[in-house]
């Protein structure tokens, strides 16, 4: 019993010398946790008004220079960036080994670069496409040929075009970065191309003349550079005359029904004739005509 | 013609403006009723775009409400409704050779567009603008990089030619002071002048007269071909002369224009 209470007396003092052992130490190394921690908020607090303040400069900078959405998008950008810096060196400081970190944040980062590869490649074609300027807003253009409108907005991740037909068409803006763009209100000017065909029977000069006279008439035809008014082919039908008329491209679609309006009317008063296509059909054996009318053989 | 209509002694006045019929009517007390007929074939027409004539047809109407004089000036080409150019360009059919460092003193006709301003004590207000029959556009310079410029063909004589057209009252002078500064002969076929701020003078018993323009010409080795800077000279181009009131805000600050594209 004696010998169990002695065993017992010594266990409990060498547990008793251990804890308080521990926390000797740990009391002792107290200030030196206080200053890691004070450490480590001190570096998130410098980032985060870092950051802030970086990012807002980024704005006021590129507002003025690029669209406010994609400025605002940058700035966020720069910010999270520095923070993550600053998360980084701050978790560092606390002696977390990062490694695992790294490799999860490698991974994670690969899978949602994955998931977000079209977010990414329409944002990132985006700035491209500000920066390359294909258009402006309330350009005239066509894309791949067959969506033509106006260009009503210009966003981070798409573009939003009003159609001909009043609809509104919302294009990734990666398409109409890697698509064929014809933008047709970039120019100072733009040709309104239309083909005439007159008859074999009639003069193509005095048709030429007569064309002349209207383009030199039409006050939204551009003097300078002159039209272009060629007999360009002999068709099927009709003798075919290529006239392109050059205008200011705003006016395209007033000047465009004018000329076909006063190029009919004016060869029609000049008795030019615009054919349709006639075909001339030769038949095997000869079809019994009579007074004009086909009658069954019998 | 250009000058005063005093609206208060007629009930109905009807005018001609180049092809445009124009009546005004009394409507009661100090209220008239404004109308302009565009005839089809004029060019006038044809600058009315297809959604404003689906509208509005081929007339202009409106109501002056207090108004006592109407006054009718040659336009400085900066109300143009449509603000498609802030140049004039002007074609010269019979160019001129200068020699090497010398100049000269030319004159132009041209039929301008035509304002009809609303007087109320000193202030106009603009009623209707009324194009000229000439009317007609061009593009100096590349479709990249040129301007738009409102084009005139015109022939340069040494003393005003008269102008033998149908609208000879409407017609207006331009001074060209063209100094050739190179050391070459150079042929100038055309000009391009900034309208921003151009001030028009009436001239007595004359025509009125667009400010002077004045031509400086230089050659140009980076390019190889005489270039030459353009601007209103803000003199006035004939002796008895007035300012038009409505653009007198205008006068002063003048802009240039480099014909980098040649002459």
């Amino acid at each position: 019993m004696v010998l169990d209470s002695i065993q017992l007396q010594e266990a409990t003092e060498s547990v008793l010398n251990a804890t308080t052992g521990n926390i000797v130490r740990e009391l002792a190394a107290l200030p030196q946790h206080a200053l890691l921690v004070a450490q480590v908020v001190v570096v998130l607090v410098v980032t985060y008004l870092i950051a802030r303040k970086i990012s807002s400069i980024a704005l006021k900078t590129l507002s003025t220079r690029i669209p406010s959405h994609i400025a605002s998008g940058i700035s966020k950008a720069v910010f999270y960036a520095i923070a993550l810096i600053g998360l980084t060196v701050a978790l560092g400081i606390a002696g977390i080994d990062l490694s695992g970190l790294v490799l999860a944040g490698t991974i994670g980062g690969i899978v949602v670069g994955f998931a977000a590869q079209n977010l990414l490649s329409n944002f990132f074609a985006g700035i491209l496409n500000y920066f390359e300027r294909p258009f402006n807003i309330g350009d005239y253009v066509e894309i791949s040929g067959d969506i033509r409108g106006f260009i009503i907005d210009i966003r981070m991740l798409s573009t939003y075009i009003r159609g001909l037909d009043g609809e509104i068409i919302r294009i990734p803006n990666n398409t109409i970065f890697t698509s064929s763009l014809i933008n047709r209100t970039k120019l100072k000017t733009r040709a309104v191309v239309l083909n005439v065909g007159i008859s074999y029977d009639d003069d193509p000069n005095k048709a030429l003349e007569i064309i002349k006279s209207i383009l030199d008439r039409h006050p939204l035809v551009l003097a300078e550079p002159p039209p272009i008014l060629v007999v360009s082919e002999l068709g099927d039908s009709s003798v075919n005359i290529l006239v392109k008329a050059w205008v200011v491209p705003q006016t395209y679609l007033d000047v465009r029904k004018d000329l076909v309006a006063m190029i009919k009317k004016e060869l029609e008063r000049n008795g030019i004739t615009i054919p349709f296509p006639q075909r001339v059909l030769h038949f095997a054996t000869p079809l019994g005509l009579e007074d004009g009318t086909i009658r069954d053989k019998p | 013609m250009y000058g005063s209509i005093d609206l208060k002694s007629q009930k109905t006045i009807e005018f001609n403006i180049y092809d445009s019929q124009i009546k005004i009517t009394k409507v009661s007390g100090g209220t008239y009723r404004y109308t302009r007929i565009i005839p089809e074939d004029s060019a006038s027409y044809k600058l009315i775009s297809y959604s404003e004539l689906l509208t509005y047809g081929a007339r202009i109407e409106k109501l002056i409400n207090n108004a006592d004089t109407l006054e009718i000036f040659p336009d400085n080409w900066n109300n143009d409704p449509r603000k498609m150019y802030n140049h004039l360009m002007m074609r010269i059919s019979n160019p001129v050779m200068l020699p090497p460092n010398s100049g000269g003193v030319f004159k132009a006709r041209l039929l301008p567009d035509i304002a009809i301003y609303i007087k109320r004590s000193d202030t106009y207000s603009l009623l209707d603008i009324i194009h000229s029959p000439t009317y007609k556009l061009a593009l100096y310079g590349s479709p990249e990089s040129g301007i738009i410029a409102r084009y005139y063909n015109v022939e340069l004589n040494s003393q005003p030619s008269s102008y033998s057209g149908k609208y000879d009252s409407f017609s207006i002078n331009a001074v060209l002071n063209i100094a050739n500064q190179s050391d070459r002969w150079v042929t100038v076929s055309r000009l391009v002048v900034p309208i921003q701020h151009l001030s028009i003078y009436m001239c007595g018993g004359e025509p009125p007269a667009i400010e002077t323009i004045k031509a400086s010409i230089r050659w140009s080795m980076a390019i190889g071909k005489a270039i030459a800077t353009v601007e209103l000279d803000n003199v006035p181009p004939c002796r008895n002369y007035s300012k038009i009131a409505p653009y007198a805000a205008s006068y002063g600050k003048k802009t240039t224009y480099i014909m980098e594209e040649g002459l």
